[in-house]
């Protein structure tokens, strides 16, 4: 390994530039006879030469390295020697404080330190460090808590430690480089410690790296493992690179059949298509008995093209005129956002002499008895109190408006809110019927959430890990501290931690489940599915993110490792930050890193690295990750992260083409006879077949 | 004792010795400070009243109410104090979540809001949290709140310094313990007593106490919720633990089982924290103990509330400890095979047969739901009811024939089953029931 102290001539390795390459001084070439100048030249041809190659070789190689040692090597080794033994002792006059160890073993720290040590230094290996550091670190730690017993811990803001992530690793690499870490190490490190101490019998200290790693079913699983099936995608399609799997989709859709089915529940699934844009996952599902829901024009083209009939589809979401029109005409169903869109709608049908057609209102803001339960505003929908005139409306217009149910939708984790709405819903339709409207559906619409983490444990620790970076008590763990929500508050923690829930025990048709199962309290405690069922009301469900989930992933290939002008170690990706949107939507979760021969790389494969994750725009804010991210092992240019599970609003809801960089193109794979197959996306059908055979 | 009010019974409450063959420490006397006393049944009663008092005056001046973050014992302090003092009281809570003290705090006039849950559909840029929007509230210009502050008022602590803390001195003879053990909630209570007591013996060692993250203890923060208390100072605490819930409750039964103490939740997780702490100390306090015998040391820990408000908290934990007695006619004693072969009747069929024989209809679905839609003629005995009347015996003659219907014809069929079983010649179940009715084109009807 070279060392820039050393300099070049450190190694023999390296000759001085002119009489390098071990073959120095070739034999001159036997001047040509001069007839012109008689003289000594002649001489040395009359005399043959005794082969002076290896003996001139042995004595230049010598002399180089004599002079090396003497000119550059030791003086230089002196000069670091004396200079920080000056560091040394001129900071401990200047700190001021009487924290840390004394003068001489200071003194003594600094100069005797040893060439393994600098190497050990340079390459920042964690194994290479522990016997420098700990030891050390310890003997100070313990001096200086003695020395500040009884000092209690100060209300401040983020430690000078805290701009260094890992601090404790680069302790050494900066106190080579420049003196002015060290004071911040003496000083802020040590305080740190004195404070972190406090809580250390309660927490066991968080032994890193604090991973997070993803949770994989049987097929995306198989499709890490398929070696190098993905790395040759790549190879030929560009990075980022987004996969697939749409036999995946319509397993997840029987899932909640069969969350309907323990209830006894009629109704219908609605796939919320903007999830992702892809046209395997909607061809595939078209293939089942599923439904679409639909939020644009463009999404209804998609949804008709796919293969789904109009009784299949449903309209939602803020609507323009064209998007009407085409719902209208085809018979799609519609679901409302308020009577003036319903007012629009209907002069539609009349005005184009369509036929009648089904309707669904969405409605908000619910009350019911009991405490009150605050819910967080939303744009869309109607007030559960407006019902009134907005049945006027539909009463208005009943020859070209069918009312089929009512629906809402929350954005909420909190079943008891979604079961208070849901016991609104059921309170309105008994308004409708009671009007001598016949609607049959309550659409509970989504959010039935993913749980992306395979390890509750690893989420807890991080979280907890995240909380105590927040309040300085360990190193940040985001970019330039960045706290997702969180922030210190002179000592007290403040603001709430803006990030999905990423282990969730219950999700998906689990969590539907569970919601039906809830007592209905302003019905008698009886279960909101036995709500449904007695008052012979259909379920409509509308999962987007739960219906995609392991439906797929994103690969982006690495180009470049190293370190930033302040030492956090960064990876940067052919990727954007949009074409993986797990930071935008606060999923925190690892990429999975595959060798150049797709070899997944697993813990223990070598020091585990702490990265942060860059995107290749020219833009500060271009980062696919504002945390540390864990990972196995450093990757290395060429290799490839798999985003995994990035299926639903992760893929490709915000993906642009800024800078005029590529955009994913995606593909579609799937498992047949023991092996993974794949075509371009816009290629899949529930038919395709390798070669079109049947 | 003779009080001019009720709020002067608040403190003074006893500190009473643990059996120390029930905790099984040999060198360690274990007090328990029965905050459960206090008049109002908790721990926060002090707290409340302190926080409270300086501002009641202004405030039944302005009719302002009384504001307070609490989904517990705070809660339902400031209710009473506030109603005694004529003003409303709101609690606003992330989630109530022992349904006993949510129906005590609207028994006791209290105003409750929930705040939403976790958002789904995350907007980074939204960086308003519903507590900043409260506070938000609070502090707007023309507002008129009693905002007590549980969690970053002073008060909070003061009075567990001026209360609690002297007490158990005073109680010890004039000595602190050597261990004093607190669940950390709002902080109050440790800080304030901790204060005391290392003021009269720097010796003393403070142990908190939290809930495993994940977990759910009331009145107790978890490990990471700690730091979210303006009052919680890690400096005050000696050690930090966690208890489980599982834990706390089998703290709680040995308090109330053995020691007489009927405490909650929290007060079983501060003695189960307690003598697990003290447990291995006391093992080396045997080894030491030879050399200098007699020299006996002490601890204190705190039963913040009562027990009677975690009946259902305790039911959904440890199903176990509610032991019920077998019971008769119960559908779910019957087989499969019963079931399958109880008599029924198709849409069609049925019909019919309510023409012909006028069988008595039942409608075992909810009132709410056959008041909207039923068939004709029928009678609504919602399944629980029936359940209960089952258990006596036949509800109807022999020679009536029953038609059975519930939703989708599955209940129907079990006591279709039953009642055959109990010896009824002619009871049928509605195939499908009323959905497969309604969908068959068959008539419902809305009274």
């Amino acid at each position: 390994m070279s060392t820039p102290l050393g300099g070049p001539g450190g190694h023999g390795a390296y000759g001085p530039p002119g009489g390098a390459h071990g073959n120095p001084a070739p034999p001159a070439p036997p001047a040509p006879p001069s007839l012109q100048k008689p003289g000594p030249a002649p001489k040395p041809t009359a005399k043959p030469r005794p082969d002076p190659g290896p003996a001139l070789r042995r004595s230049r190689t010598g002399l180089v390295a004599q002079f090396v040692l003497q000119c550059v090597y030791i003086p230089v080794w002196a000069l670091i020697a004396i200079s920080l033994t000056v560091l040394a002792i001129w900071l401990d006059v200047n700190s001021g404080a009487d924290v840390g160890p004394p003068e001489i073993a200071f003194g003594f720290v600094r100069t005797g330190i040893s060439w393994r040590r600098l190497r050990a230094e340079w390459g920042g290996r964690a194994e290479d460090w522990a016997p420098f550091t700990e030891p050390l670190l310890v003997e100070r730690f313990a001096k200086a808590e003695k020395d500040t017993c009884g000092a209690r811990r100060s209300r401040s803001g983020p430690r000078a430690s805290g701009q260094l992530p890992g601090g404790r690793r680069r302790v050494g690499v900066k106190a080579v480089g420049s003196g002015k870490w060290l004071t911040a190490n003496r000083a802020g490190r040590v305080r740190t410690h004195v404070e972190g101490g406090l809580l250390a019998a309660a927490v066991p200290s968080s032994p890193e790296p604090l991973s997070l790693e993803p949770r994989l079913d049987v097929r995306l699983a198989s499709l890490l493992g398929a070696g190098d099936f993905l790395p040759s995608l790549v190879d030929a399609l560009g990075s980022p690179l987004n996969v697939l799997l749409p036999d995946q989709i319509a397993e997840n859709a029987a899932r909640f059949r069969t969350a309907y089915g323990t209830h006894r529940l009629g109704g219908q699934v609605y796939f919320a298509h903007k999830a992702n844009r892809s046209s395997a996952l909607l061809r595939r599902l078209a293939a089942t008995d599923t439904a679409v829901d639909v939020a644009s024009l463009g999404e209804l083209q998609h949804a008709l093209g796919a293969g789904f009939a109009p009784d299949r589809i449903m309209a939602t979401g803020p609507k323009n005129r064209e998007f009407l029109w085409l719902a209208a005409r085809t018979g799609v169903t519609v679901h409302a956002d308020s009577a003036g869109e319903l007012d629009e709608l209907a002069a539609l049908v009349r005005a184009h002499q369509l036929a009648r057609i089904r309707v669904l209102v969405r409605l908000s803001a619910f009350d019911g008895p009991g405490v009150k339960v605050l819910t967080r505003p939303s744009r869309f929908g109607t007030p559960a109190g407006e019902l009134e005139p907005l049945l006027k409306t539909v009463e208005r217009h009943a020859d070209v408006l069918e009312l089929t149910g009512v629906g809402y939708h929350l954005d909420t984790t909190s079943p008891e809110e979604k079961a208070r709405a849901l016991e609104g819903c059921v309170r309105a339709l008994d308004v409708c019927r009671s009007r001598g409207l016949r609607p049959r559906a309550v659409d509970i619409g989504g959010g039935f959430g993913v749980n992306y983490l395979a390890h509750a444990a690893q989420w807890e620790r991080y979280t907890s890990e995240l909380t105590a970076a927040v309040l300085g008590h360990r190193p940040p763990l985001t970019w330039r501290g960045h706290g997702y929500g969180l922030r210190n508050d002179a000592g007290t923690l403040r603001g709430a931690l803006g990030l999905y829930p990423a282990h969730r025990p219950v999700a998906g048709a689990r969590y539907l489940d569970e919601l039906l199962a809830l007592p209905a309290a302003s019905f008698g405690g009886r279960s909101l599915a036995t709500l449904l069922l007695e008052n012979l009301y259909d379920l409509y469900t509308e999962p987007g993110r739960a219906l995609v989930d392991q439906c797929g992933l994103v690969l982006a290939r690495v180009l470049e490792v190293r370190r930033t002008d302040s030492g956090e170690p960064l990876v940067r990706l052919a990727m954007k930050a949009d074409d993986a949107g797990l930071e935008e939507h606060g999923v925190l979760m690892d990429p999975v890193l595959l060798g150049r021969d797709g070899t997944r790389a697993v813990a223990g494969d070598g020091p585990a690295a702490g990265v942060y994750l860059a995107g290749s725009l020219c833009l500060e804010a271009d980062l696919i990750t504002r945390r540390m991210v864990f990972l196995p092992r450093l990757p290395r240019p060429g290799e490839l992260l798999a985003f995994v599970n990035t299926a639903g609003y992760c893929m490709d809801f915000q993906t642009s083409r800024a800078q005029h960089q590529p955009v994913a193109r995606k593909v579609a794979a799937w498992q047949e006879d023991g092996s993974w197959r794949w075509c371009l996306d816009e290629q899949y059908w529930p038919i395709t077949r390798p070669g079109g055979e049947p | 004792m003779r009080y001019e009010s009720i709020t002067e019974a608040i403190g003074n409450t006893p500190l009473v010795r643990i059996d120390p063959a029930v905790h099984g420490l040999r060198h360690i006397d274990l007090y328990a400070k029965l905050e459960l006393l206090n008049p109002f049944g908790s721990v926060k009663d002090r707290a409340a009243w302190n926080m409270a008092r300086p501002g009641l005056a202004a405030a039944a001046e302005h009719g302002s109410q009384v504001v307070e973050l609490s989904s517990g014992n705070t809660a339902k302090a400031l209710a009473v104090i506030a109603g005694m003092h004529g003003l409303p009281f709101k609690s606003v809570t992330n989630r109530m979540r022992i349904p006993e003290i949510k129906d005590l705090l609207l028994l006791l006039g209290a105003d409750i809001e929930e705040l939403p849950g976790q958002s789904e559909c995350l907007d980074p840029t939204n960086t308003e949290d519903p507590l900043t929007l409260f506070h938000r509230e609070l502090s707007e210009p023309g507002s008129s709140y009693l905002h007590t502050d549980q969690y970053f008022n002073p008060r909070n602590t003061e009075a567990h310094a001026t209360g609690t803390g002297p007490e158990i001195v005073k109680d010890l003879d004039g000595r602190a313990p050597d261990w004093f053990v607190a669940c950390v909630g709002t902080a109050g209570s440790s800080t304030g007593v901790a204060r005391v007591l290392r003021e009269h013996d720097p010796r003393v060692q403070v142990v908190g106490l939290v809930a495993a993250k994940s977990d759910f203890i009331p009145g107790i923060r978890t490990l990471d919720e700690v730091h979210e208390v303006g009052l919680f100072d890690p400096a005050t605490y000696d050690t930090v633990e966690s208890v489980t819930s599982d834990e706390a409750i089998e703290g709680m039964l040995t308090l109330a089982r053995r020691c007489g103490i009927l405490a909650g939740p929290t007060g079983g997780a501060a003695y189960f924290g307690t003598v697990r702490h003290l447990g291995s100390l006391d093992a080396q306090l045997t080894e030491s103990q030879q050399s200098d015998p007699g020299a006996r040391r002490s601890a204190v820990f705190i039963v913040c509330d009562r027990i009677e408000s975690y009946l259902s908290y305790t039911r959904r934990r440890r199903p176990d400890l509610f032991r019920q007695p077998p019971r008769r006619n119960d559908p779910a004693d019957l087989t499969d095979a019963e079931v399958a072969a109880a008599p029924a009747v198709d849409t069609p069929d049925a019909q019919k047969w309510i023409e012909r024989d006028r069988p008595l209809v039942v409608d075992l679905r909810s009132p709410f739901a056959y008041a909207a839609l039923h068939i004709e003629g029928a009678i609504n005995i919602v399944d629980e009811l029936f359940d209960e009347l089952v258990r006596g015996g036949l509800p109807f003659s022999t020679r009536q024939p029953v038609l059975l219907v519930c939703p989708v014809g599955e209940q129907s069929a079990r006591y279709a089953a039953l009642l055959t079983r109990m010896g009824h010649p002619d009871v049928r179940s509605l195939t499908g029931g009323v959905i497969a009715w309604r969908d068959a084109g068959a008539p419902l009807v809305r009274d």
